[in-house]
């Protein structure tokens, strides 16, 4: 009958004499009963004396330290330790400006978000330095020039409530002869006025009257000025624009826009939690 | 009771005295060795982590506060040789006869016999031995070897060990059944009078 597992380890302490008195009642009356018992234990023992008998083994060679190896260690960082953290602050740092524009684009792009919703199904045209200024194929017949839809595009700061007003006015700026040069920068005349109202909604201009004739700082701070303009419309050249087409001058009046409050706060969080990423990554290293 | 002059070398040695500790390296290089023999299964390996103990000892040894010194170089060394063979680097398992060609030259005894028939025997039984214990799992080869060849009690193996009474217990018991096994397998290799009696 072969041992039960029971068996084996009653055995076991048995040798080591570490059975409790009814452990080694148990264990006794087992082997009493057991002549396969019997015969393991004196296997058993017969091991155990042969370990223990075991001879302490001659060292191959001296293990006495060299002054080298008795130096302290230094606990070096390894350079995978370096690298994978460099590369994991390099993703957080990714990620952490792609979040930060992904808040800010629709706030700037509100503007042509409104337009593209208005009842005058308006499509706003992308400003850009190639405009066709003048057509006169078409035969002239085009309302003046405004900057309404440079200012509904990409200016729906508070700095820009100047322009906003003069739309309002629905009136050409002083420097646009009425009935001119009809391409404007992005938007037709007639769809201002339809414009006007849903851009009151929304807040981005407060109409005063009489500040059209304070255009010209504000028209030269886009990045041309009322006499380039004008020439401009005489000559059929487009205005230098660039400035005012490069997707940094976005930033700042992006950065002005209602949703301030809102980046704020992320932006809390954001520094927080970055405060956070590097106090870990400080822990890491240094463990 | 530790000897005066192994106190005056410890002292000696936790003030940065590198010849102090190097004294009692040599008092107990043959005890660490055979202990990371035994539990490594490999003379190259048992050297390595022999040598590594030593290190440890050295850079620790102010955290050594009293009681055996042996027994506090025998547990670092045994915790190495644990680590090293939990990590899975040294999975050393021979066939007896390749033990017996290899490590010939090592198993040189401290004492050796006086009879060349009785040494040759012994070193037989040795070498199952060691074949045995060097074919159990890390886990209960370290229970054997402190128990039985270090002849640690159960609540010194659960100290060194970080195991509970019951766990040293139970692998104890495993091993022991294994190494049972073992033995009873080679048998015709080993010498009659060694063999073991019951041959089921």
């Amino acid at each position: 009958m072969p041992l039960s597992e029971r068996d084996i380890d009653l055995l076991s302490a048995y040798l080591d004499d570490a059975l409790d008195e009814s452990e080694r009642a148990e264990f006794m009356q087992a082997l009493a009963q057991s002549p396969e018992l019997q015969r393991e234990l004196t296997d058993w023992q017969a091991m155990q004396r042969a370990l223990a008998a075991l001879p302490v083994l001659r060292a191959p060679r001296d293990f006495t330290l060299t002054p080298a190896q008795a130096r302290p260690v230094r606990v070096l960082v390894p350079v995978w330790r370096v690298l994978s953290a460099a590369a994991l602050l390099v993703l957080l740092a990714g990620v952490g400006v792609l979040f930060v524009r992904q808040q800010s684009a629709p706030a700037s792009s509100d503007a042509i978000a409104l337009l593209a919703t208005s009842p005058a199904s308006a499509e706003p045209q992308a400003i850009s330095p190639d405009i066709d200024v003048a057509d006169d194929s078409k035969g002239g017949e085009r309302s003046a020039p405004t900057i309404d839809a440079l200012t509904t595009q990409v200016t729906p700061a508070p700095t820009l409530d100047l322009a906003a007003a003069v739309v309002t006015e629905s009136a050409p700026l002083t420097f646009a002869p009425a009935g001119g040069i009809v391409e404007t920068f992005g938007m037709d005349a007639d769809v201002q006025d339809d414009m006007t109202p849903l851009m009151e909604q929304r807040g981005f201009f407060a109409p005063e009257a009489g500040v059209q004739g304070d255009m010209t700082p504000l028209v030269q701070e886009r990045g041309f000025s009322a006499e380039e303009s004008l020439s401009a419309m005489q000559t059929g050249e487009p205005p230098a624009i660039t400035a005012f087409a490069e997707t940094a001058e976005l930033a700042p009046m992006a950065a002005a826009l209602p949703t301030q409050g809102i980046r704020s706060t992320l932006g809390g969080v954001l520094e927080a939690f970055w405060q956070l990423v590097l106090r870990v990554l400080a822990l890491w290293l240094g463990g | 009771m530790i000897p005066d002059d192994e106190s005056r070398l410890v002292s000696r040695a936790q003030g940065g005295d590198l010849e102090a500790f190097n004294a009692l390296v040599v008092r107990y290089q043959d005890y660490l060795y055979t202990i990371a023999y035994r539990l490594m299964g490999d003379a190259a390996a048992a050297s390595d982590m022999t040598q590594e103990a030593f290190i440890a000892a050295y850079q620790k040894l102010s955290s050594y506060s009293g009681g055996s010194l042996k027994a506090w170089l025998a547990r670092i060394v045994t915790n190495r040789c644990y680590d090293e063979l939990r990590r899975g680097k040294r999975r050393h398992t021979t066939a007896l006869d390749d033990l017996s060609e290899r490590s010939g030259a090592r198993l040189n005894l401290v004492d050796s016999a006086p009879s060349p028939e009785s040494v040759a025997q012994q070193n037989e039984l040795q070498r199952a031995l060691q074949h045995c214990i060097a074919g159990l799992p890390p886990d209960q080869r370290l229970v054997l070897v402190m128990s039985d060849v270090q002849g640690m009690t159960y609540q010194e193996i659960a100290e060194t060990a970080a195991l509970n009474l019951g766990t040293v217990k139970s692998r104890l018991s495993r091993a022991r059944m294994a190494m049972r096994a073992c033995l009873q397998s080679i048998q015709e290799l080993l010498p009659a009078e060694y063999r073991l009696v019951n041959n089921k």
